[in-house]
């Protein structure tokens, strides 16, 4: 190596530079892991949220059904209009085995799951973060008129009565366990 | 004067240098090579994020024909890049020394990958292939880029070889003297990020837009805290190069409690917070500090540095304004509430409530969702808007007088700059390159410049005075204002180093005192200066000198 060369080394590298490379490596790898596990999740989510426009296509299909007078599929979904109420024979849906039909392994809906957890439920009455297993469920809130013409949301009871034109609100409850509105629709 | 015609060789050759010259000559001052480059850089971005977007099918279905418009309009620009090169090789110097400097120039890395970045596309014209390989081959155009990093990076590893690791990464990160061009890379990405990570915070609030890209922009967030933290790992690395962060332990907290360190957490802080804490808490809220990164963009502009230096260095008076603000409207509020209450309790509350309508009044913004009914409340009003005017106009004030004053600071300091530059008698083009750019950041024309030079060479003697070369009386007073005695003094130091401008300004002091002289009363100075108390002797003597050389000159 000639002088001039052995002027320009660059100087060795100390063990603070090595702990910078490391944190350098640490920090990548951690992003990259982070930010995998997190698209991962919003992968899920938009497999969720798939899921949940299928049922809201089926909430929309039912009340054309109804307007064209064709039989409501599943028929524990079919809701009862004034006519039907007015009938004694005819057997009132609730909510409750309108949605246990759906979603059931010989219901409507077989192939949806819960995206986000293997044991998850399907469907759950509310996002709660204390109820781990209502991550990336279906939450069907009720929509109401209330006083001042504003809609009103409540709870979906099961032994609600599905009556034509109740009009419901379709969320996803994402993993951080907040509600994400899917659509709107009217029996 | 004529000159002979030239031949069509000649010809050709003077177009191609003009070619080149205009283009891709960077040692020419008068060419467009920079903006030629940058538009290239530009396009190729653009090609890069349209290749990405076409994997959106929302995007890219409904817009095909756009897409492919966009791809054949940059192929035939890259195309044209590429001739370009391959006309003008002969009269580049990297290829010039060969005997055929074309095929040297085809030879070239960067040929062949300008070369790569178009032949797909021609080929998927000639034969059938399969357009999603095309797609993907279509990414070698980022490679492009490496024409504009890859010297960046020979130029830098040249300018730093003796330095180490730790002074390599604080010449990339801060403009040093041997930071060179990949500092300004760098700082390219970092403002690149920074707007398209802000873009993408605003647009992920729109519902219809999050629904739809939602994995994307997670993608892109991750790219960006990848980026920022890369960034801010490396700033806190190498602050200790800093001579105010020497410490490598005090120096780096010091450092990390910075203004614009603090903005640095905030960036990336919330991806990790929200990806590791989110299934705990509901931390939606932090999204928004995202928006901080904005404030990143504060440390390329030097306007905001000088601003926010003005607030700390104003920050005791703007306190004391604040203080008689805050004053003025907890007393504003309590006598609002104490007239408005029993007339409007729904309004007037309590007294936060009233706090509100106060500020509202005061900052003149009225919206009017809660006002004074009553006889005293309402005049309490008409003085508190009239105060309101005032008041808050207070530090609006001191800011912008503060800030002229830290320009004015500022200009001062780059004139004494200009004296240190001119030690040596004159401007070598690196210290015009520092000029230039200091005067672009305190916002001065060429003009400004040029005249503060010239007023600088003056002053140190380089040229000679405008009395020596005869200019007009006005154009002394357009110089030094309307009192000649106004003439700055010579800096000291200067004159020591240079006997010539030494001299010269001596001719000027004697010729001063000649002209004291002529007009002085003699007896009464003579008077004076005898007594002990106001002068020397030699201070005596030199004065009797030249009054009676002066009387003995006409």
């Amino acid at each position: 190596m000639s002088e001039l060369e052995q002027a320009h080394v660059s100087p060795q590298l100390k063990w603070s530079d090595y702990v910078f490379i490391c944190l350098l490596c640490i920090n990548l790898i951690g992003v990259i892991l982070l930010g995998r596990n997190i698209y991962i999740q919003g992968d899920k989510l938009e497999q969720a949220r798939k899921n949940a426009e299928l049922v809201v296509a089926w909430a929309d299909g039912v009340d054309e059904d109804m307007d064209a007078g064709k039989p409501i599929s599943p028929p524990k979904c079919t809701p009862a209009t004034d006519k039907d109420l007015k009938t004694a024979k005819f057997q009132l849906n609730t909510w409750g085995e309108c949605i246990t039909s759906l979603f059931g392994l010989k219901g409507k809906f077989p192939e949806i799951t819960n995206t986000f957890m293997k044991d998850g439920l399907i469907y759950a009455k509310k996002c709660d973060r204390e109820h781990l297993e209502s991550k990336g469920a279906l939450v069907f809130e009720r929509l109401q008129t209330g006083p001042t013409g504003s809609p009103v949301v409540s709870e979906l009871k099961d032994t609600d009565v599905l009556l034509s034109g109740m009009e419901f609100r379709i969320n996803l409850c994402d993993r951080g366990f907040r509600l994400i509105k899917i659509g709107e629709a009217k029996l | 004067m004529s000159s002979a015609p030239l031949s069509d060789g000649q010809k050709h050759r003077s177009i191609r240098r003009l070619v080149y010259d205009l283009l891709f000559n960077k040692d020419n001052p008068d060419g467009y090579s920079s903006v030629f480059e940058k538009t290239i850089i530009i396009i190729i971005l653009v090609n890069v994020a349209a290749l990405l977007a076409e994997t959106i099918p929302i995007i890219y279905d409904s817009r095909e024909r756009q897409f492919h418009w966009f791809d054949v309009v940059s192929v035939a620009i890259f195309t044209v890049e590429y001739l370009l090169r391959l006309y003008v090789a002969p009269e580049d110097p990297d290829f010039n020394q060969d005997k055929l400097p074309r095929l040297r120039f085809i030879r070239s890395p960067f040929a062949i990958i300008d070369l790569v970045a178009i032949l797909p596309f021609y080929l998927a014209a000639l034969f059938n292939l399969d357009l999603r390989a095309l797609r993907v081959l279509r990414l070698l155009r980022l490679f492009k880029l490496l024409r504009a990093v890859y010297p960046a990076m020979v130029e830098f590893r040249e300018r730093n070889r003796d330095k180490t690791l730790r002074q390599k990464v604080y010449a990339i990160v801060n403009e040093t003297p041997d930071s060179g061009k990949l500092h300004e890379i760098f700082d390219f990405i970092i403002v690149l990020w920074v707007l398209i990570s802000v873009t993408c915070v605003i647009l992920e609030s729109v519902e219809s837009i999050n629904y739809y890209f939602h994995v994307e922009f997670i993608v892109i967030d991750t790219i960006a805290v990848a980026i920022f933290s890369t960034e801010f790992l490396m700033r806190i690395y190498s602050c200790t190069e800093n001579p105010k962060y020497q410490h490598w332990l005090a120096g780096r907290i010091n450092f990390s409690r910075q203004f614009s360190s603090l903005i640095d957490i905030l960036a990336i802080a919330p991806f990790f917070l929200e990806s590791l804490l989110d299934h705990l808490f509901d931390l939606r809220f932090l999204r928004v500090f995202r928006l901080m990164r904005l404030f990143k963009l504060g440390r390329y502009s030097a306007a905001t540095k000088s601003l926010f230096y003005v607030i700390q260095r104003e920050w005791p008076v703007m306190k004391a304004s604040i203080f008689i603000m805050l004053m003025l409207v907890m007393l504003a509020a309590c006598l609002g509430y104490l007239f408005e209450h029993e007339a409007q309790p729904d309004k007037f509350e309590n007294i936060p409530q009233s706090i509100y309508w106060a500020v509202i009044t005061l900052a003149s913004v009225g919206y009017g969702d809660i006002s004074p009914v009553t006889p005293a409340g309402r005049a309490i009003t008409i003085v508190l808007a009239l105060l309101g005017i005032g008041i808050f106009a207070i530090p609006a004030a001191i800011l912008s007088s503060a800030f002229s004053d830290q320009l004015r600071i500022e200009r001062e300091t780059m004139k004494q700059e200009l004296y240190e530059m001119l030690g040596d008698g004159k401007i070598s083009p690196e210290e015009r390159i520092i000029i230039d750019a200091e005067a672009k950041r305190l916002h001065l024309s060429k003009a400004e410049v040029d005249r503060l030079l010239e007023k600088a060479k003056i002053e140190l003697g380089l040229i000679a005075h405008p009395d020596a070369i005869g200019h007009t009386h006005q154009e002394l007073h357009h110089t030094y204002g309307h009192h000649e005695s106004h003439r700055p003094a010579m800096d000291l130091n200067y004159l020591s180093k240079h006997p010539e401008a030494a001299g010269e300004q001596f001719k000027i002091l004697l010729a001063q005192l000649q002209q004291l002289a002529h007009s002085v009363d003699h007896e009464r100075l003579n008077q004076y200066l005898s007594d002990k108390k106001h002068a020397t002797d030699f201070q005596m003597e030199t004065w009797e000198y030249i009054a009676k050389q002066t009387k003995k000159e006409p």
